[in-house]
Order: C-alpha cells, then sequence, then structure tokens
C-alpha cells in the first residue's frame, strides 16, 4: 500500500511538472471551460424563459445538474481524463515496453500515472463558483443522506468513467491505435449532462447498464435532490462498478498477452 | 555455473491483417502468420556480455521482447533469473534493465533528475544508494550540466546515456540493450561502450545486446549468437568466431600506381583497388608468399595486413545461412 501511495505521490508532482512545463498550455482548459460553463448557463436560462420545468426539473435544479455535471467532468477528464490517451499513444509508438518492464502494478500505473490536482483545481475552481454562485440552494431539496448516497453513485460512476476511457484504448494492443474508438467517450459524456428522469425507459436501461455512462452526474444528480431511491441507486451503481471491475481486468489480461510492442 | 537464462525451443509468431479493405475487412479479416523467431535455444551465464546479431527483421528484438516478457512467446520455455518473464513478477523485473536505442524510457517532458526519481520510487532504491549512484553515473558520463533539463532540450548523445543510467540505477543483474549506440557519435559511442564493458567487468552485470555496429560488439560482447529468418546460425565466442576468419587476411599493398599484373596474382581475392593501392584477401598460409612475391616482383612502397572485419564475418554467416525457411503460411 505504501508503495503504491509512493508512487501516486510521484504520479501527482510529475503530472504537475509535465502540465506547467510548456508555459503556452498553462490557462487554455481554463478558457475553454468558461466558454463552455457560459453556453451552458445561457442554454439554461433560454431554455427555462418559457417553460418552469424540464423532465421534471426546475431551473434551479437543472442548473443544479450543470453543476454535477461539470464536477463529473473535471474530475474525471481532468484529474484522470488523460490516461486513456497516454496509453493509446504509448501502445503506438512503443514506450509501453517501459511500462510493461518496471516492477509497477502496469494496470494501477496506467489508471494513475496522471493525476491532475493542481491543473484541474486551476482550470475548474472559478467556474465551479460561478454556477454554484447561481444556483438558489434553498429552493433544492436536498438532505445529508441523499448527499451521502448521491456521492456513493458518483464514484462509483468515476470509476466507472475510467473504465470506459482506459477500456476504449485496448483494441490498440490488437491495432496498434485505438485513437478514433477512444473518441467514442468524448460523444458519451454528452449523455450525462441530461436529468435521468429525461432519458425513455429504454435508453435508461442501456446507459445504466451495458454503457453505463449516465451513472455519474445524471443518476447521482437525481439521487442528490432527491428524486429518485438512493439506496436502490447506491446498490445498482456498486453493482454495475464490480460487475465491470471484473470484465475491465478480465479484457486487460487479454490485451497484454496480444501486445505486440512497435519496432524499434 | 549455473546460467541466468535458459531458453529452449523458443517461438514467437505475429499474426499480421493481410485484407485492410475498410469494408470487407470487416467481415473477411484474413491473416497471415509471420515467424518472427523459430526454435531458438541457448543460454547465458552470469556476467557474460552476448551479442545478438542478424540483418534487420531477423528477430533479434522480438527475442529480446520476449526475454524481457514485453511479449508473449508461442511456445517455448523462456527462464530468467528462476523467473518466467511473462509472469512479470516485480521481483524479476528489479533484476533486469532495459535500454532501446529507438525509444524513450524516459519522460520526454520532464527533467532526467525527475525520471529518476520516479524510477527510485518504483525500483524502491534506498534514497542514499540512489544519490550515489545519479552522482557517479553524471560524473562519469559528464552529463551534471543536462540533469535538470528538460529532455527534450538535451542532445540525442546526451539523452542515450541519460536512458543508460535511468536503466542501471536500480543495479540490474541483467542489462538488455537494444542498438544503444544508434545515431550517436564517435565519442559518445566510445564512452557508452567503455561504460558497459565497465560495469559487466565490475559489477558482473550480464549484458544481452543487439547492434548493428560491429564495434559495438568487439569491444562490448565476449560471445555472439547469430539469427537470421528467426533462427539461430551461430553461437559461440566472438575471438573462436573472428579467430575462424583470421584463416584468411586482407593485405594491401601500395604502389605509386598499381601493377596491371598484381591483379591477376594467383589464389588471391582482390579486395579493393584504388590508383595507388591494392587490397588483396588471401589464405593466411601462403600470405608470406604473397608477399615475398609482390615485394620482389613489384616496386611497393607499404603493406598493410588487415584482419577479415567482423562485419564481413557476419555477412559471410548470413550468405551461408542457406537453410530453407517457410515464413509466410496464409490461414
Amino acid at each position: 500500500m505504501r508503495y503504491r501511495l509512493n508512487i501516486l505521490w510521484a504520479n501527482i508532482v510529475n503530472t504537475f511538472r509535465r502540465e506547467t512545463a510548456y508555459f503556452s498550455q498553462n490557462w487554455s482548459n481554463f478558457f475553454s471551460t468558461v466558454f463552455y460553463t457560459l453556453a451552458m448557463v445561457v442554454f439554461v436560462d433560454v431554455l427555462f424563459s418559457n417553460i418552469t420545468t424540464l423532465a421534471g426539473y426546475s431551473r434551479e435544479e437543472m442548473l443544479f445538474m450543470v453543476f454535477i455535471g461539470q464536477v463529473a467532468y473535471y474530475f474525471g477528464w481532468g484529474v484522470f481524463g488523460i490516461n486513456g490517451e497516454r496509453l493509446n499513444e504509448d501502445i503506438n509508438n512503443g514506450s509501453f515496453d517501459f511500462v510493461l518492464v518496471r516492477p509497477a502494478p502496469p494496470l494501477f500505473f496506467v489508471l494513475f500515472r496522471n493525476i491532475s490536482i493542481i491543473g484541474t483545481l486551476r482550470d475548474s475552481l472559478a467556474n465551479i463558483l460561478v454556477i454554484s454562485f447561481l444556483i438558489n440552494w434553498t429552493t433544492l431539496h436536498i438532505t445529508l443522506s441523499s448527499i451521502v448516497l448521491g456521492s456513493v453513485v458518483f464514484i462509483a460512476g468515476q470509476i466507472i468513467w475510467q473504465y470506459i476511457r482506459v477500456g476504449l484504448v485496448f483494441p490498440a494492443f490488437w491495432f496498434g491505435s485505438a485513437k478514433n474508438i477512444m473518441s467514442i467517450s468524448y460523444e458519451l459524456t454528452e449523455t450525462h449532462n441530461l436529468p435521468l428522469e429525461g432519458y425513455p425507459q429504454s435508453l435508461r436501461i442501456l446507459f445504466t447498464t451495458l454503457i453505463p455512462t449516465i451513472i455519474v452526474s445524471a443518476m447521482a444528480g437525481s439521487v442528490i435532490l432527491n428524486k429518485s431511491n438512493g439506496l436502490i441507486m447506491a446498490g445498482w451503481a456498486i453493482a454495475v462498478t464490480v460487475a465491470l471491475s471484473f470484465v475491465f481486468v478480465w479484457a486487460w489480461n487479454s490485451a497484454l498477452k496480444h501486445y505486440s510492442s512497435a519496432s524499434s | 555455473m549455473e546460467p541466468v537464462i535458459k531458453i529452449d525451443n523458443l517461438s514467437k509468431e505475429f499474426k499480421i491483417r493481410t485484407n485492410r479493405n475498410i469494408i470487407t475487412g470487416l467481415f473477411n479479416p484474413k491473416n497471415k502468420i509471420v515467424k518472427a523467431v523459430d526454435d531458438v535455444s541457448f543460454s547465458v551465464n552470469e556476467g557474460e556480455s552476448l551479442a545478438f546479431l542478424g540483418p534487420n527483421g531477423a528477430g533479434k528484438t522480438t527475442t529480446i521482447k520476449t526475454l524481457t516478457g514485453l511479449l508473449y512467446p508461442t511456445s517455448g520455455n523462456v527462464e530468467i533469473l528462476g523467473y518466467n518473464p511473462f509472469d512479470r513478477d516485480p521481483q524479476f523485473l528489479k533484476q533486469i534493465g532495459l535500454v532501446m536505442g529507438n525509444k524513450a524510457g524516459l519522460s520526454w517532458d520532464l527533467t532526467a533528475a525527475q525520471s529518476f526519481d520516479l524510477i527510485q520510487k518504483i525500483y524502491e532504491i534506498p534514497l542514499e544508494a540512489y544519490k550515489e549512484r545519479v552522482e557517479r553515473f553524471t560524473s562519469l558520463f559528464n552529463l551534471k550540466h543536462v540533469l535538470n533539463t528538460q529532455l527534450r532540450s538535451v542532445s540525442l548523445g546526451e539523452r542515450m546515456k541519460l536512458e543508460l543510467i535511468g536503466a542501471i540505477l536500480h543495479n540490474p543483474k541483467i542489462l538488455f540493450l537494444d542498438e544503444p549506440t544508434i545515431g550517436l557519435d564517435i565519442i559518445s559511442k566510445k564512452n557508452i561502450r567503455i561504460f558497459l564493458r565497465d560495469i559487466q567487468k565490475h559489477a558482473k552485470i550480464t549484458i544481452i545486446l543487439t547492434s548493428h555496429d560491429m564495434d559495438d560488439v568487439e569491444k562490448v560482447c565476449d560471445r555472439v549468437v547469430v539469427i537470421n529468418h528467426g533462427q539461430k546460425i551461430y553461437d559461440g565466442r566472438l575471438e573462436k568466431l573472428m579467430g575462424d576468419y583470421q584463416k584468411e587476411r586482407v593485405v594491401v599493398f601500395y604502389f605509386e600506381s598499381v601493377p596491371g599484373e598484381v591483379v591477376g596474382i594467383k589464389h588471391t581475392e582482390i579486395e579493393e583497388q584504388k590508383d595507388d593501392s591494392i587490397a588483396l584477401r588471401v589464405s593466411s598460409e601462403r600470405m608470406p608468399k604473397l608477399i615475398a612475391e609482390v615485394t620482389s616482383k613489384y616496386p611497393v612502397l607499404d603493406i598493410d595486413i588487415k584482419s577479415i572485419p567482423l562485419e564481413d564475418i557476419i555477412e559471410d554467416l548470413f550468405q551461408r545461412d542457406l537453410t530453407p525457411h517457410k515464413l509466410n503460411v496464409n490461414i
């Protein structure tokens, strides 16, 4: 455990060093997320200028969904997001050899190689604060138990997203690159920004089972806002995470056996 | 002495996709099997330095990658330091080092010192020993001035030396080197060869090297395994290989201008001819007679006697390898 914590800390430090190694990249993500947040807030305002609820969600609840969607994005994409891309690059150019030849557990190293805490805080803090100031929190029906259960769902959803993003890279072990396959995860991100209750039953089942992308914020948001049964949802999210863990580890072990290592 | 590397009947096949059509390739992929390593067996003792030679595509790098556990073999047994490399046991991985001339093991975006810090944590190198080794190796290679420079900004020669340091910081028992001097200048190559020989002799590190530069082989290795078309065609001491070929010598005669009759001397083969010199390949036994014959008949200015270069010896081995190969089998 201590060994893994030491490596995690080294990865956090090296991620920060890597992020700040190129001056021009320091603030680009910040501006990118400012524009996105601005667009989303304007969209919600336009949407609710003529209606009072959408899929059972008021303007404040919808802004809360934007809030939790952004937190999910920053946590998943900002902190860990680049690990899938790096895995694809490494397999493609053969640098993955050096991951395998070192004694750190390769799957652990691949999942936690890039941990961008400082960079994500820099990019996200202002945006998160702005959205949170726009929400009238007193109108939301949030309880302590809904926050706890919603957090469980949120964390399970984050783990699932990591699996999806990194798992979509696995075809690279067979074919040398999975860049385009990986881009499917960018499109799937959009699924978790909509309220859970807005989905037709069939899609709701699809996106919480086979492609469980809406657990992270749509389901977590619904639980926190007490719009669905928190216990059932948390149990479901944990069950999906456990099942996906088995599939993920099995797929990883199969993929390693097919690693052909780019020639040198 | 118990071998540290034992390889029995190692084979490695790759499945290569032949139907790349974006439509039909989905339903009818069509692959062919390429045998990169074919039934290779050999063992290596502790402290040995072995060169793994062969033309491009011969299977050298595939063999090294299989020995380091990067590739799963199709068949055969491999045992390194008592471990199966494909289990990737951390205790095994802590005892091997890998340098690849065309790939970066250190992070491009970080400084070498920062990458070394990560290596220290991954290999759990005691901090004092780690600092001492970084100090010693960087002094030896005169690299202290680039230790805190982003890796992408250092020269190729410096980067390769830093890669080498990164691969031996944890004091491995076996060091695998795949083209470690590729693209380097003469001085850098020389430094790396001296360093490798030194750690092999004094730290008893077993070295497995592939290189197309025969100077690397001559300066670093004692033993040679030659592989072609995935099959082993020679395994023996370097000095014996060189010795076997010393049955022939190349004698270079220098003249003001080469007399035409010299070209036709019997039992010789012209190696190279210029306006003022001619190099004749001759058996060692006949060499004194040849020298006597030429010097008595023609105005020779100087004579140079050369051994057959290792490049020529290896090339000769490749050409003599007439084993029928069935490399591609369609499935």
